[in-house]
């Protein structure tokens, strides 16, 4: 066997290795925090009974005095790749149906999964572009609403000349969505074009 | 001395054992034209310049990444169409097996910046393709099905060491176990039959699917037994790493193509397709010159 054999397999186990414990399964979701204090610890003991209980605050103990200090101490590792093994896959649905409105002028233009309003559909559905969207529609005061609400007050510019006033509605409602209410909104009217979230 | 040299030699033998290199082949094509299309989608609906370009100059994302390092070297305007166009050029090399190694790593790298400089929208799936492509780097999978190879009429029964389809295995067991467990750990309904169903309100989710939510509120079964074969296939992930992982990728092709079918999100499920030849390695037919002798 060869040098290189050697070195591939030590090289193959140190990476197999760290994606275990970067993205240890069952641990990776569990947070810095979580089940550490009594009273968080009993309610899961009411939640779940035993042995679960107990079995979740052992691995919530090891999680916290084991892996994750020696997580802070490798993580840097993937950093220039952008590689971090915290996946963030589906896990729990949305409790309530969102969707948001675009109205230009009084018109309405765009709507969530709305085949019958579908401005701006292959640009607000595009997979980089979605969870901006989820995240303003979701929340008011979302890290990028600003940066969102402008693109979309330019293309209308653009696309309906000499429109006056655009305003994003984020609707909100109980499943299945019959009956949807206005979460929060943010209008941008002409001639400033200054979006305002309320 | 002997004793403890003969489990790591049998570890060498085992990790560097040849296997078919047309498996890993397939990814080095599959996963770079995955990432290629989605990047030319982005400029199909015109939003290379809003997604790659800090706000501040236009762009959509108030918000960047530490690791963007980028803009440093040639400006904050340019960062963007620079790590968009290398990324794309690299990407088809890639795939074509020219220059194969350095294009996985400078592609990777541009394409690691793209999403430190557009953070949102550098999702999942681009964070396990990046990591496939650097693992291909150490294998020997620019030496079958590759511009050249085809040119020459080279064969196509090559072999190399087996590690690396097994460490992307790896990967792939982690990402579906931790998808599974992280689930099950923040929400056991998944696993029930009675209530609203846990996947109804994912696949109906108007910000992410496009199944309407009304017209789908009555009918629950496929919906139970769509959520209950989520948790079996995602905590089942262990399987990839058995000779059973035909069968599992059966389920995972049947789970990525509902996905696909049901919501949107992109190059998703194609990208987590791109990594199944690996899980289908076992029933490729035998390369074309062993089937000649």
């Amino acid at each position: 066997m060869t040098l290189s054999a050697h070195l591939q397999t030590l090289g193959a186990l140190l990476a197999g290795g760290l994606m275990l414990l970067l993205g240890t399964p069952g641990l990776d979701f569990l947070g810095r925090g979580d089940l550490r204090t009594p009273k968080d610890r009993q309610a899961l003991r009411e939640e779940v009974g035993e042995p679960a209980a107990t079995i979740g605050i052992t691995l919530a103990d090891l999680n916290r005095s084991l892996r994750l200090p020696l997580y802070d101490r490798v993580a840097w590792v993937q950093k220039p790749f952008r590689l971090s093994q915290n996946w963030s896959l589906y896990r729990d649905g949305p409790h309530r149906v969102r969707r948001l409105e675009i109205w230009v002028d009084g018109d309405l233009k765009h709507r969530s999964a709305d085949p019958a309003y579908t401005w701006l559909n292959a640009q607000l559905r595009n997979r980089r572009v979605r969870p901006m969207v989820e995240s303003t529609t979701m929340k008011k005061g979302s890290p990028n609403w600003r940066g969102l609400s402008r693109y979309i007050g330019e293309r209308a510019q653009e696309d309906f000349p000499g429109c006056q006033r655009v305003e994003l509605r984020a609707m909100e409602g109980p499943f299945p969505g019959k009956a949807m209410k206005l979460h929060h909104q943010i209008v941008m009217t002409a001639p400033t074009w200054t979006p305002e979230e309320s | 001395m002997n004793t403890l040299l003969r489990p790591w030699s049998w570890l060498v033998e085992r990790f560097m054992a040849p296997v078919d290199l047309r498996p890993l082949a397939l990814l080095r094509i599959l996963v770079p034209l995955c990432i290629f299309f989605d990047l030319l989608r982005v400029a199909q609906v015109g939003l290379t310049k809003v997604l790659f370009t800090p706000y501040a100059q236009g762009g959509l994302s108030q918000v960047q990444d530490e690791g963007l390092w980028l803009d440093q070297l040639v400006g904050a305007e340019r960062a963007g169409p620079v790590a968009y166009f290398v990324t794309l050029l690299c990407m088809p090399l890639v795939s074509l097996g020219v220059a194969a190694r350095p294009a996985m790593i400078m592609g990777a790298l541009a394409y690691a910046q793209l999403g430190h400089l557009y953070p949102p929208g550098d999702r999942a799936i681009d964070r396990v393709l990046r990591m496939v492509l650097l693992v291909l780097v150490f294998s020997q999978s620019h030496k079958v099905w590759t511009f050249h190879t085809w040119r020459r009429g080279e064969p196509d029964d090559v072999t190399g060491p087996g590690w690396p389809a097994g460490l992307i295995r790896w990967a792939l067991c982690l990402i579906y176990m931790s998808a599974g467990i992280s689930k099950l750990m923040q929400q056991p309904r998944w696993l029930a039959i009675d209530g609203v169903p846990v996947l109804y309100r994912i696949v109906t989710d108007p910000l992410a699917a496009h199944l309407d939510p009304v017209a789908w509120a009555d009918t629950r079964w496929p919906f139970y037994v769509g959520g209950i074969g989520t948790i079996i296939m995602e905590v089942g992930g262990f399987m990839v790493l058995t000779r059973w992982r035909p069968w599992f990728g059966i389920f995972g092709v049947g789970m990525h193509v509902g996905i696909f079918g049901s919501m949107e999100l992109g190059m998703f499920s194609l990208g987590m397709l791109s990594l199944y030849p690996l899980l289908f390695d076992r029933w490729f037919p035998a390369p074309k010159t062993q089937q000649g002798r």
